[in-house]
């Protein structure tokens, strides 16, 4: 069996537990019992032969009379999979005897437990389950388990939803793509608990939607870019054509095996470093968590690559390398940090701070802003938040403008609805930039895309999901600086460049 | 001594006759439609070591930059259409949507060079008015300080919005109009001591092509005239990217005080709206100097997509009078500029040039200009031709294929 740390996981609901969950719920048709019956066929265990899954997530217990047949249901499911080197880890939720369901659990051979809370001598490992942002960091535990995850790609729904505004969607910046991602979590995840690994838990949507085989690939991109693993779940339709070998529902399988089994051989990206000139400081809880989780959430989605400052490292934290920083917490940081974030923009920097910072210095720049006091502060500039509870939407686009896009990391081209992480070798060779992209059907071409960057880079290769070796790309010296050329992004690519060339 | 005439009043008197002011020609009434030389010149790169003497010795064939620039302010209307981040293919936005920014800063260091004092650059960008219109350059990844360092006092104003204004500036159309009797721009358009067009060749399924009088429809700001002008999105970003609405179908009247049009019981149809916009914009801002650049360009349609064709016709058309420049250029892309609707390229559309002419602007009857520097035959590049070949008529169709050349010549894939 795979260490703890390598497991790559997969939920599979199955069972009477999961029926009595999910028989409530609406959507739940005779049909979806009937797939979560089949499912604990052991037979159908099959389908993970070859891929890189080697831990299946159960559910195990949830305080409910269906606990214990449940349980025993899974024995043949169990035995045949531990037998092909799977390893079980049962899901513990809802009202149940935590105490009880980990004996249980460690009496059926199951490898671990995911549930909230602690259990003492548990005599497995108790893998922490808690509500985004608030995974017990600190816990001795390799892997966190987050719920409360998004269900990655363009939202149904934009954030301004007027009548007038749908009409020009996919029409230009007046109708940005509202794409949900987990990226800021596991961004966050990342400086909060740099050693583990967090697990995503979320569902693809339900009821009658058609789940693609690139949505699921997004899916899994999306953690992935991240240094995060989802915990692979497939829709009812899926399983049910799973179960029966159709022939589409198979290659939407591989390919779902594919992108994992690309994270997997790619897992050293992991140890890279985020690059960004800008930084996001806040103590992401109490009255913060809102403005700060946000702002990280908005700044992924505006793809202006950005680092993460906590506020109780702030003392000691470098500022050498950010141009721009955001202070929005509710209240000012202790005199001397925010001495310090003072003197960053008198040197040169832009602040961007919270209303409660009114007052703190600087002469009016004179120029109009419906949001922010501009003001000049040193060589630098110093915005003050005009409203007590800035919109985090607004804070990831003025930032961007207060920085000048002449810092850019990097230009996109023929791109419309993306994601990207934009990261740095330890030992700075290259960079990598992950894109992911969402435009399930664009106007614009999702080939040809060209991303430029301000480097004279020499060396630009591609990986993409489902092929084993890179490709090299083209560059085109454009602006002082590089284009480099992808001939497709569907839905993903990792691209790397280099000042020199890369081995 | 102060003559009592601002520069306000003296474009909104003036109207069309203000573009014969470096012609000194009359444009009213009996008397022909104004004629001024257009030269042609021939440039394969955008390398500045090639535009430069070719644009300077086309600017002296004109009559000298130095006559028209000196002591001036000069606002470029640059022609940002098509959007900051599409590229066709891989070639960057100045090879073939947007005119060349080397272009651009080539015709700045000849105005610095013949004694421009300032140059304000202007388009209407749809970016917030609290985003620099600096920053919409660099998102097409433009190198700003090229352009500040071309000139002595480099400005940049998004027409879309007030700027430094109160309230939009009416431009009065000489003679009534044809769609709307005056439209509310940026002030921009009015302080300014000369006004120049410098825009890209393309073809363009609305009005047939989109050259230095199509640029000028972009004059017209959204707050007025956009899709939903009157509201906002996020406090301080125009609602709506374009003028479908308003000005393409007459759905709405402008909005933000601005005059409503003529005759509301008139053709909803884009292909009679749209040109006659176009002459009205020229006559009543009346552009000084037009630069058309065809460089390189594509064919098929002026925002990029993948049916379009990259091309290399290898010239750049300039002249004082824009309607004479547009009839020159047309030529160059092997189109009759006097050609009536139902006739490649106005197929569905008013003539556009003739509209204008019809208002005073200038002719676009090739026999009444003169063209110094290259020949149209020699230079002419066939867009008719290439547009002809499109499967879906002329618009859109092939998806994948390599990119054309000029006919019988080689592909034009390459970046240069």
């Amino acid at each position: 069996m795979a260490a703890l740390s390598a497991w790559i996981p997969m939920r599979w609901p199955a069972g009477p537990l999961d029926i009595s969950q999910r028989e409530k719920k609406e959507g739940f048709t005779a049909k979806s019992k009937e797939v979560l019956q089949r499912w604990l066929d052991p037979s159908v265990l099959e389908i993970l032969r070859g891929t890189p899954v080697n831990c299946l997530v159960v559910s195990w217990a949830a305080g409910l009379p269906a606990d214990a047949e449940q349980q025993k249901a899974l024995v043949p499911l169990l035995d045949r999979g531990k037998s092909a080197g799977l390893s079980f880890v049962g899901l513990v939720e809802g009202e149940a005897n935590r105490a009880a369901a980990v004996e249980s659990a460690r009496a059926a051979g199951l490898a671990a437990v995911i549930m909230e809370g602690e259990v003492l001598n548990a005599g497995l490992p108790v893998l922490p389950l808690a509500a985004r942002p608030h995974l017990p960091w600190n816990s001795s535990s390799p892997v966190l388990v987050a719920r409360g995850n998004v269900w990655p790609g363009i939202a149904s729904q934009g954030l301004n939803s007027q009548d007038w505004r749908r009409d020009t969607q996919a029409s230009g910046p007046t109708a940005e793509p509202w794409i949900d991602s987990n990226g800021w979590f596991l961004r966050l995840a990342k400086v909060y608990a740099p050693a583990k690994i967090p697990w995503l838990l979320f569902d693809p949507p339900g009821g009658a939607n058609v789940v693609l085989a690139d949505a699921y690939r997004r899916a899994i991109a999306d953690s992935g870019s991240f240094c995060g693993r989802w915990i692979v779940s497939l829709d009812d339709a899926l399983r049910a054509s799973l179960a029966q070998k159709e022939q589409s529902a198979v290659e939407t399988w591989n390919s779902i095996a594919g992108a994992l089994a690309f994270f997997a051989q790619h897992s050293q990206w992991e140890t890279n470093s985020p690059v960004g000139l800008v930084g996001v400081i806040s103590d992401f809880s109490g009255a913060n968590e809102m403005i700060g989780t946000e702002t990280l959430n908005l700044m992924v989605r505006s793809n202006v690559p950005f680092r993460i400052i906590r506020k109780s490292k702030l003392a000691a934290a470098p500022l050498t390398g950010y141009k721009a920083l955001i202070s929005v917490d509710e209240a000012m940081p202790a005199p001397a940090e925010r001495r310090r974030l003072l003197d960053f923009a008198r040197q040169g920097g832009a602040l961007l701070v919270s209303q409660s910072w009114k007052g703190e210095g600087g002469t009016p720049t004179g120029t109009a802003h419906p949001r922010l006091d501009l003001r000049k502060l040193g060589k630098g500039k110093f915005a003050v938040c005009k409203d007590e509870a800035p919109d985090p939407y607004m804070v990831a686009r003025d930032i961007h403008v207060l920085l000048s896009r002449a810092n850019d990391f990097s230009r996109f081209f023929n791109l419309s609805a993306f994601l990207s992480a934009h990261t740095a070798r330890p030992d700075g060779a290259s960079a990598l930039l992950q894109i992911t992209n969402f435009a399930g059907s664009s106007r614009f071409s999702v080939n040809q895309v060209t991303v430029w960057f301000p480097q004279q880079y020499r060396a630009a290769r591609m990986w993409t999901m489902g092929s084993e070796a890179p490709v090299a790309l083209e560059l085109e010296p454009e602006n002082t600086g590089m284009d480099v050329q992808i001939p497709s992004i569907s839905p993903y690519a990792a691209v790397e460049v280099a000042l020199q060339p890369l081995a | 001594m102060q003559s009592g005439i601002t520069r306000r009043k003296a474009v909104g008197s003036l109207g069309a006759a203000a573009a014969g002011m470096f012609l000194g020609r009359p444009a009213r009434g009996s008397v022909p439609a104004p004629t001024a030389p257009v030269a042609i010149g021939k440039c394969t790169s955008y390398q500045p070591s090639e535009l430069l003497p070719v644009l300077e010795d086309m600017f002296d064939k004109l009559g000298g930059l130095g006559r028209l620039v000196k002591g001036k302010t000069v606002a470029i209307k640059l022609n940002f259409n098509g959007g900051s981040t599409v590229r066709l293919g891989y070639h960057p936005l100045g090879e073939s949507h947007w005119p060349h920014p080397h272009l651009i800063c080539a015709v700045m260091s000849l105005m610095t060079k013949a004694g421009v004092r300032r140059v304000r650059l202007v388009e209407c960008a749809p970016i917030p008015w609290t985003t620099p219109f600096e920053e919409y350059f660099l998102e097409a990844n433009w190198n700003v300080r090229d352009f500040i360092s071309s000139a002595p006092i480099v400005e940049f104003e998004n027409t879309n919005y007030l700027g430094s204004a109160k309230k939009l500036s009416r431009l009065t159309v000489p003679n009534g109009g044809l769609l709307f009797p005056a439209y509310d721009l940026n002030h921009s358009y009015v302080d300014c001591d000369v006004f120049v067009s410098i825009a890209k060749c393309k073809d363009h399924g609305t009005t047939g092509v989109s050259t230095v009088m199509k640029n000028q429809f972009g004059l017209t700001p959204l707050l007025a005239y956009g899709n939903f002008a009157g509201k906002w999105e996020d406090n301080d970003l125009v609602a709506g990217i374009d003028r479908i609405r308003i000005l393409h179908q007459g759905a709405a009247q402008p909005a933000f005080g601005a005059p409503a049009e003529l005759d509301p019981k008139s053709p909803r149809d884009d292909g009679y709206r749209v040109p006659r916009a176009i002459a009205d914009l020229v006559a009543a801002r009346p552009v000084h100097l037009a630069i058309t650049d065809g460089v390189t360009s594509m064919s098929g349609g002026q925002t990029p997509n993948p049916s379009l064709t990259f091309v290399k016709p290898n010239w750049i058309v300039a002249g004082t009078n824009v309607v004479n420049t547009s009839a020159v250029t047309l030529a160059a892309m092997n189109y009759d500029p006097m050609g009536q609707k139902g006739t490649m390229p106005f197929n569905r559309c008013d003539n556009k040039l003739r509209l204008a002419e019809q208002l005073g602007v200038g002719t676009c009857d090739l026999s009444r200009i003169e063209v110094v520097g290259r020949s149209i035959k020699e230079v002419a590049f066939d867009f008719k031709t290439l547009r002809e070949k499109r499967p879906a008529g002329g618009f859109g169709g092939r998806r994948g294929g390599p990119p054309d050349g000029p006919p019988g010549g080689p592909p034009m894939g390459g970046r240069n």
